[in-house]
């Protein structure tokens, strides 16, 4: 009886656990989303055009997404600018061998920096490249490849030409026929496709790995911008107005400062294939970039700011955000907040300075840094904030600003109709002048000409800079620039180099 | 003290018929479960394409005949395939793109061009892998991303996708093996034979002959494409006369670190993109050599044997 009842319960028991086993081991689905995004790429040489006029040759690469609609700067050796090109239809396709008529218009119009790249978590990226080689004749006629960097992928797919693959560059007009019966368009004019699916939103950057130590010099770097799928940046990309969510943390306008430098001598030698010769630790730059340009260029004056933000589209570095933003129904206090994506691709370690902000550091090298700042708990005028920021060659950096926390109330400046007090300042930019002496920045009054140009004028200087035309009345202008201070210079000459502006707004 | 002995029987006679039940009741279960999951997953069904009539209505304005794969997991929906015919392939061909889901939101893309040069379109990071079709490039990008290039014919498919789970690679070399035409076709679901991914040995190297003087004699060329040729193999103990010009502009390329011996390389520079320069030795160990440029960016291997 106790046996029977004994093999009962234990036949119930098994068939019970086996059900449980059996609903337990179904397949589990995992969820992975995404769409195919695909750049297409030219690797070339090209001439940009410095803040003083210098011309600098340069390498580079030339492009950008499939499908949309593509406009670029076209290089100038004499320092005039030549204007842009745009493909309504963006960049083709790249084709296998030989240089096509459709992609003739790429030769020798390298953009500095590189097209920006972004796509968001889970998205598999497509990036076709083919070496168009070097319109400069007496220029090496290199190989070039992608290196992703920080992105998730083994080294086979890291664009590292000693361990991977590289872009040979098409056949040039002028080799002669081997009489051997080998193949002399060995690989020449290939497109090396890239992809790759990103695990993780944050700042990257892809540059030439192929002789790193002269390709990125010569300026083939980009950034390379990956979003969570629900940010609303992820549908129009970094620099354009919109926000998202970063690691816990709500911003509502991103800025992509790249940071570089050149030594003219590198490029020099370059262009006559290493003629005269340079060595790379003899490295002594005299031109410092953010995105490409230096100051005055970086808050749009010098140089058609239209037409270089058309064909850089992404990388303008002049910040600026409203302090009375509302937030409606979430915890984010008012005032905009504005993500910066501080990416160093020079040789040099840069210590960059912001005047009137401690900005939060939420994250570097594409990894959070909640030990620093929780977005659960630490608010802002708290936590790891900075107002100067020490970055490396590789390095990049979310640092996070709160506009809400400047602003600056006077009895002439009333509350605006958010009841935010508006932020501006008395005198503004002192760039204006009356034969009083010099005036806050009106267009009423005459600008501060330069010194020496005009004898009547004593006063040759003020808070700012000489010589800045049509700055906005309202705004605080808060200078960010590299702290060590030779290198806000454009070869010398005061102000330049690696500086720019923040600026509030209402 | 019987009241008791009753109460206790009457329990027992109950608790007996509650296990019957029980047993009965999960035997019963049991059959209708796993009757289910052999219907949803398991049991070879094979249908016609649910996705043939989509196909075949944007057939007509393409240059090419859009393949399907005759295997799909269960998981992916098949009618609700998305297809996209104005995309352009990586030589800006006319391509097409299928997109399977399933109702996870995982995809499976498939794209189809006639590359215009096939040789010259290159999946980086890409392995040389054995399928039906011939020589394919498999890219495996850790737990994220399994990308396969099989050339069927002169129609070039890339099959990829990031679902993970129970989807391994060996399923995405499945998928590509069964492409066929859409109409007239049995699909499936059910794994065959278990795929097994092989990668494919390098080309055999290039055999060195002896000249009529016993030299096995050959010109080593570097080219921007890289060196010509790439692999190549000589004899044990038979005199080698390499001669090292380049064609073309090739940067570093023209100096050429060469093996002397297993541990030491020889430096051979050529001065003008006329130059040439002669390396005689005789080789006395058997194995492979790696030769390259300075920055070790140009690579090729000698192979010496008996």
């Amino acid at each position: 009886m106790i046996k029977n009842k004994l093999v009962y319960l234990i036949s119930a028991l098994i068939l019970v656990f086996g059900l449980l086993g059996v609903i337990q081991g179904q397949p589990k689905t995992v969820q992975a989303a995404g769409k195919t995004v695909i750049y297409n790429l030219y690797a070339t040489d090209g001439w940009q055009t410095l803040a003083d006029g210098t011309t600098l040759y340069t390498y580079g690469f030339v492009g950008g997404r499939e499908g949309e609609s593509l406009t670029f700067s076209k290089s100038s050796q004499d320092g005039k600018p030549a204007g842009n090109v745009t493909l309504p239809k963006g960049a083709p396709s790249p084709t296998g061998g030989k240089m096509t008529k459709e992609e003739e218009v790429f030769l020798g119009n390298a953009q500095f920096p590189a097209p920006v790249i972004y796509a968001s978590v889970g998205d598999i990226v497509e990036i076709r490249l083919k070496n168009l080689g070097v319109s400069a004749q007496d220029a090496p006629n290199d190989p070039h490849s992608i290196h992703l960097h920080g992105i998730d992928v083994d080294a086979a797919n890291d664009g590292v030409p000693e361990t991977s693959i590289g872009a040979v560059p098409v056949p040039l007009g002028d080799i002669e026929e081997s009489g051997e019966g080998h193949d002399v368009s060995q690989g020449e004019g290939n497109v090396v496709v890239y992809m790759f699916s990103p695990k993780n939103p944050g700042t990257y950057m892809y540059h030439c790995h192929q002789e790193a130590d002269i390709h990125v010099q010569m300026g083939m770097y980009g950034a390379l911008i990956i979003y969570n799928t629900d940010d609303e940046a992820a549908q129009s990309g970094p620099g354009s107005g919109k926000g998202g969510k970063l690691w816990g943390w709500h911003y509502d306008k991103d800025y992509i400062l790249l940071l570089s430098e050149v030594d003219t001598g590198q490029h020099d030698s370059e262009l006559y294939s290493y003629n005269p010769p340079f060595n790379p630790v003899d490295y002594k730059p005299q031109y410092w970039f953010i995105n490409g340009l230096s100051f005055p260029n970086t808050v749009h004056v010098g140089l058609n700011w239209n037409d270089w933000i058309a064909g850089h589209k992404g990388y303008d570095p002049f910040i600026v955000g409203s302090i009375s933003k509302n937030h409606p129904n979430t915890t984010v206090t008012k005032g905009e907040k504005v993500l910066l994506r501080v990416i160093n691709m020079g040789f040099e370690t840069q210590p960059m300075h912001m005047h009137g902000f401690h900005g939060k550091i939420i994250g570097s090298d594409q990894r959070a840094w909640p030990w620093a700042n929780d977005p659960m708990k630490t608010v802002f005028g708290e936590g790891l904030e900075k107002n100067t920021l020490t970055i490396g060659s590789g390095e990049t950096y979310e640092w996070l600003l709160d506009f809400g926390q400047q602003s600056m109330a006077t009895s002439k400046y009333p509350p605006n109709a958010n009841g935010m007090p508006p932020s501006v300042y008395s005198g503004g930019t002192q760039s204006r002048y009356t034969n009083a002496g010099p005036t806050s920045n009106t267009t009423q009054d005459k600008v501060i000409p330069m010194p020496g140009t005009d004898p009547q004028t004593t006063y040759t200087g003020g808070p700012s800079v000489t010589g800045l035309h049509d700055m906005p009345m309202t705004g605080q202008l808060f200078p960010f620039h590299n702290h060590d201070d030779y290198k806000a210079t454009n070869d010398g000459t005061y102000p330049g180099g690696m500086f720019t502006m923040i600026e509030t707004l209402p | 003290m019987p009241t008791q002995i009753k109460i206790i029987e009457m329990v027992t006679v109950k608790l007996k018929a509650l296990i019957k039940m029980l047993v009965v009741c999960s035997c019963v279960l049991v059959l209708v479960i796993l009757g289910f999951s052999l219907i949803s997953g398991c049991a070879p069904a094979s249908q016609d394409a649910p996705e043939a009539e989509k196909i075949m209505s944007v057939q007509g304005g393409l240059p090419f005949q859009i393949l399907i794969p005759a295997y799909l997991p269960a998981e992916f929906d098949r009618a609700g395939v998305d297809i996209k015919v104005d995309e352009k392939g990586p030589g800006n061909e006319p391509m097409v793109q299928l997109t399977y889901h399933t109702s996870t939101g995982a995809l499976l893309f498939i794209r189809e061009w006639l590359p215009v040069n096939p040789t010259l379109e290159i999946l980086s990071a890409s392995r040389p892998v054995e399928t039906k079709w011939g020589k394919g490039w498999l890219l495996v990008q850790g737990e994220g991303l399994v990308a396969l290039w099989v050339d069927v014919g002169p129609l070039r498919a890339s099959v990829y996708t990031t679902f993970q789970g129970n989807f391994k690679k060996e399923n995405v070399l499945q998928i590509a093996e069964t492409l066929g035409p859409a109409s007239n076709r049995q699909v499936f679901s059910f794994v065959v034979d278990s795929p097994e991914i092989k990668e494919m040995a390098p080309p055999a190297p290039i055999e060195i002959s002896s000249n009529a003087n016993g030299v096995q004699e050959l010109t080593l060329v570097i080219t921007p494409g890289g060196y010509n040729p790439l692999r190549f193999a000589v004899k044990k103990g038979i005199p080698v006369r390499l001669i090292f010009r380049q064609l073309g502009q090739v940067g570093c390329g023209n100096e050429l670190m060469f093996p002397s011996d297993s541990n030491n390389r020889v430096s051979l520079t050529l001065k003008n993109p006329q130059d040439q320069v002669v390396y005689e030795f005789t080789p006395t160990q058997n194995g492979q050599f790696q030769f390259f440029c300075s920055h070790q960016m140009y690579r090729g291997v000698m192979t010496v044997h008996d």
